[in-house]
């Protein structure tokens, strides 16, 4: 492909060794259309093999390239190097978690945060139908309106490591984490929403948002963590004064009438070894 | 008592404020009070001090702004520990404070 410019990738390089960052320069030949994740693996491939990024998809839905491309944090996949408009483009790893080598940092406090608010559907009364389903629940098209791009998040932290809250408060939920309890909250089907309520009211739940609105910023999918914050303290104090009750989760579609010669289809099968056990233990442990 | 609630208060506090701040401005200002100079002047103070009506929104609007500030400064201390015994005791030192402030600025009322 025609190279249309240089472009100087000046890359701050967390060194775990020294325990500091060192910043590398590199110059890369870049074309139209061409990524700041193919400039990173330009680079690994050309003129530097010991450079660490993490990268997977390459079209923005598995969300692990994350990086801070000139000071805000991006995925590296969806960010075109010419859009950027420079001639030198900054690089360094996402802010707020801990740091592995180079642009690689470690996701696990934001998953275990995330972890905390149940990021699942509770049911709590059809629960023979919940562990071995055969319908689907029904939704209306304006009931799946009510959480669809709340739905759309990919888990990629840019959110998270944007938050200034999250970079002063360890143990903040972070941007991420409260979206996600108002995603399922906001699900028809699910019935765990005193149980998240009470998880997220915390000085370090929804009441420790500033409201910068970093969050939704950066956010690469549009979701809007800050509004569903919003949204969630205004729901915990109307629950406080008792305008909102548990409500009774979506029933099952009637059933289709039965076909001659259509084979019934099974429900899937757990494909991770011990998932089924292991939600079985939060399930029954939520219940009691 | 449960962050919602201390939250819900503030809020509730926020929007009094900005009512009884009205009223405060207004009253020694030309708006209904007799201009700025005359309006603090020991006299004007003096007599305005011994009018229930004036008694009821300084004492409203001091313990709105007090409690307002001091659930303020208590969720500034709480982002920068996050031990829940240093969150309780800092909640202590606070509301000592916040009694002690309360009563010195409702002595000129009473008085
Ligand atoms: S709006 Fe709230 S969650 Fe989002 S960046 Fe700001 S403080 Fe963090
Ligand atoms: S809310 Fe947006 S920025 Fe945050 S993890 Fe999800 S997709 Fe990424």
């Amino acid at each position: 492909m025609e190279t249309i410019k240089n472009v100087k990738f000046r890359i701050k390089r967390w060194i775990p060794e020294d325990g500091r960052f060192r910043v590398d320069t590199f110059e890369v030949p870049v074309f139209k259309g061409m990524t700041v994740l193919e400039g990173l693996i330009y680079i690994k491939e050309n003129l530097d093999p010991s450079l660490s990024f993490r990268r997977s998809c390459r079209m923005a839905t598995c969300g692990i390239c994350g990086i801070v491309i000139n000071g805000k944090p991006m995925l590296a996949c969806s960010t075109q190097i010419l859009h950027l408009q420079s001639d030198t483009i900054t690089l360094e790893p996402l802010k707020n978690l801990p740091l592995v080598k180079d642009l690689v940092v470690d996701h696990t406090p934001f998953f275990e945060k995330q972890k905390t608010i149940k990021p699942y559907i509770i049911r709590k009364n059809d629960l023979d139908e919940y562990w071995n389903p055969t319908r689907e629940y029904k939704q209306t098209p304006r009931e799946v309106e009510e959480y669809l791009q709340f739905s759309y998040c990919l888990t990629c932290a840019l959110c998270y490591a944007a938050c200034p809250t999250s970079g002063t408060n360890k143990d903040y939920l972070g941007p991420q984490a409260l979206m996600n309890a108002y995603r399922f909250i906001a699900d028809n089907r699910d019935e765990g929403l005193l149980l998240r309520l009470e998880i997220v009211d915390s000085p370090d739940g929804c009441w420790g948002c500033h409201l910068a609105g970093s969050c939704s910023d950066v956010c690469p999918k549009g979701v809007d963590p800050a509004l569903a914050i919003q949204i969630l303290r205004k729901m915990v104090v109307e629950k406080d004064l008792g305008y909102l009750e548990e409500r009774k989760g979506a029933q099952l579609v009637p059933p289709l009438p039965y076909v001659e010669g259509v084979e019934k289809v099974e429900a899937p099968k757990f494909t991770v070894r011990g998932a089924k056990k292991k939600a079985e233990e939060i399930q029954t442990k939520y219940l009691s | 008592m449960k962050e919602s609630y201390i939250r819900f208060i503030q809020y509730l506090l926020g929007a009094a404020i900005v009512v009884l701040i009205l009223i405060h401005l207004s009253i020694f200002t030309s708006l209904i009070g007799p201009g700025y100079e005359l309006g603090l002047s020991w006299e004007t103070v003096s007599q305005r001090m011994a009018n229930p009506f004036y008694d009821i929104i300084y004492t409203l609007l001091l313990f709105a702004l007090l409690t307002h500030g001091f659930i303020g400064i208590r969720n500034i201390i709480f982002e920068y520990t996050t031990s829940k015994r240093t969150r309780v005791a800092v909640s202590w030192i606070i509301w000592t404070i916040y009694i002690i402030v309360l009563i010195y600025g409702l002595l000129p009322i009473i008085k």
